[in-house]
């Protein structure tokens, strides 16, 4: 049994490994590293209930000072570790401290890809509390925001605009929002819920210069365009945060290289969330995923391994995104698929697509459906082949197209599914 | 506190989650490996309605953002929830779901959802 564990970031990952710790009668050291002053809270209300006044920071704080005293768990806030040595395993900070470390936990997260030299006073890249607050300062009726990218960020970005009174502007690269994830098909029908809502949505425009004056912002495009703002969220993505495990010797490639066990190739050191690049056996590769239930989930499984549970992370991954009063759920993975099935109506945004391979459920999509989507996690976590016409018709349950109408469960590589050890 | 009956034994069958009213309460009864488990509707994160959501071997998931209820505390075991949900005493008996409730939780004014929950 370790005596001491500690996670390098402090945010939903490290706080939902700290709960599991305890909850499975760890009571060796926990201690938690992050560079923010704040202690481990949620970010997904950063581009959605906070920005619209709902939540306040405090709302989104996931492991308080006080459950964190009552724990026994110790918050190193406000300083950056910066490597770890992995011979005598100990974790090295910016202020000089060392902590010896039986396990050490990766969850130093991802950061936004930015612009070069885009980064002035009304420039805003969403990813902690500080940039939230910074954007929320400038939403106010009437006022001009420009966002870069119709991804799921930008995408809810102008959606808590919106219902603001913001006058918005979306310039996407792509065909469609999100079409990266959901395909053009799908993804026309979210520019048509973006638009509908009064966003003007420029798609298959590509940015070439953006310049900041003291009293605007304005954002050139290569089809032509010239948009003037107040305000400016470039929400183009993002990349992981894999500085220090680089330094420590940790095999890195487009994220720390973790197995299905979330175990970096050093013993004794694990990855999660959006840092962690994981072999996942579902897909039969190696899948980075920046979301909240897989960095949790991914965090439950490193800490049931420190504690010498091996457990394999194959979820298929979900995630969802609230935007203009529409819960959308995505759950899977493909990039490849070869059909989409509908089940509902899209013209009534009520719907689940269901994303298939040469026949197996590999992904779904859904507007207002967030209970199919818990039965597609299903089908997609046992590579179900459902008949398409049963897929498709309401009058059958969902559920009952596991038991039957599936092939068996092979993953795509061959290999099986692994299960919890 | 007294009890009050919510429905037939039937209408709840195993690994299910339905929505009922008692005294104005909005509740979600959910049965797990034959015992009944009843609670408040609204998911503590959002407001979401826990009866569109599914009884799992963890607890109560809500579907709208994949919180998971421990059936007897109510706590949140599965984010993105971190208040517990209120749970409340059950009981069957001759094929028939009773609730307990206390007075002052009948008078207290029932909690107000949004209508951010899925259909």
């Amino acid at each position: 049994m370790p005596q001491t564990i500690v996670a390098v970031g402090a945010g939903q990952a490290a706080a939902v490994a700290a709960r599991t710790l305890r909850r499975r009668g760890f009571d060796g050291r926990i201690i938690l590293v992050g560079d923010e002053a704040l202690p481990p809270y949620q970010r997904p209300p950063l581009s959605k209930e906070y920005l619209t006044g709902e939540q306040e920071g405090g709302d989104l704080v996931v492991l308080g000072e006080n459950w964190c005293a009552e724990h026994d768990v110790d918050l190193r806030l406000g300083v950056a570790a910066e490597r770890i040595d992995t011979a005598a395993r100990s974790v090295h900070l910016a202020d000089g401290t060392r902590i010896r470390a039986d396990k050490v936990l990766l969850a130093t997260g991802a950061a936004p890809r930015r612009l070069p030299g885009v980064n002035g006073e009304r420039t805003v890249y969403l990813r902690n509390l500080d940039d939230a607050a910074r954007l929320r300062a400038r939403l106010r009726p009437g006022a001009k925001l420009v966002i870069i990218g119709a991804g799921f960020i930008g995408s809810e970005v102008a959606s808590a605009a919106r219902a603001q009174g913001v006058d918005v502007v979306v310039l996407e690269q792509g065909e469609t929002p999100l079409s990266r994830v959901i395909g053009s098909d799908i993804g026309a029908v979210c520019a048509r819920i973006m638009r509908d809502a009064g966003v003007k949505l420029y798609t298959g425009e590509a940015v070439t210069a953006v310049d900041e004056t003291a009293s605007g912002i304005v954002v050139r495009t290569g089809g032509g365009l010239r948009v003037e703002g107040d305000a400016l969220v470039v929400a183009v993505g993002a990349h992981p945060n894999t500085e220090l495990a680089a330094a420590s010797g940790l095999a890195v490639d487009n994220g720390v290289l973790v197995d299905e066990y979330c175990r970096t190739d050093v013993e004794g050191i694990y990855a999660v969330g959006d840092v962690a690049n994981q072999h996942h056996p579902l897909f039969g590769r190696l899948l980075r995923v920046e979301h909240f239930d897989n960095a949790s989930k991914q965090a439950m499984t490193a800490a049931k391994n420190m504690l010498g549970k091996l457990t394999a992370h194959t979820d298929p991954h979900w995630f969802w995104s609230d935007q203009f009063d529409l819960n959308l759920q995505h759950c899977g993975h493909s990039t490849d698929w070869d059909r989409i099935v509908v089940r509902g109506s899209v013209e009534d945004l009520d719907f689940t697509a269901f994303y298939l391979e040469r026949g197996v459920v590999r992904a779904a999509f859904a507007i207002e459906r967030g209970a199919e989507i818990t039965a597609a996690k299903e089908l997609v976590a046992a590579s179900a082949s459902p008949d398409p016409a049963s897929l498709s018709d309401e009058s059958v349950d969902l559920d009952s197209l596991l038991l039957n109408g599936t092939t068996q469960g092979t993953a795509i590589d061959g290999r099986e599914p692994a299960m919890e050890g | 506190m007294d009890y009050y009956r919510v429905a037939r034994s039937g209408q709840v069958p195993d690994e299910m989650v339905r929505r009922f009213f008692v005294n104005g309460i909005e509740l979600a009864v959910a049965r797990w490996d034959g015992e009944v488990h009843i609670t408040s509707n609204y998911c503590t994160h959002l407001d979401c309605l826990l009866s569109s959501g599914k009884a799992t071997e963890d607890g109560l998931l809500c579907s709208c953002h994949g919180s998971v209820f421990d059936f007897l505390s109510g706590e949140p075991i599965s984010p993105p929830a971190t208040e517990p949900i209120t749970v409340y005493p059950a009981k069957e008996e001759d094929g028939e779901i009773w609730v307990g409730m206390t007075p002052a939780e009948i008078a207290a004014t029932p909690q107000r959802r949004r209508d951010a929950e899925p259909a």
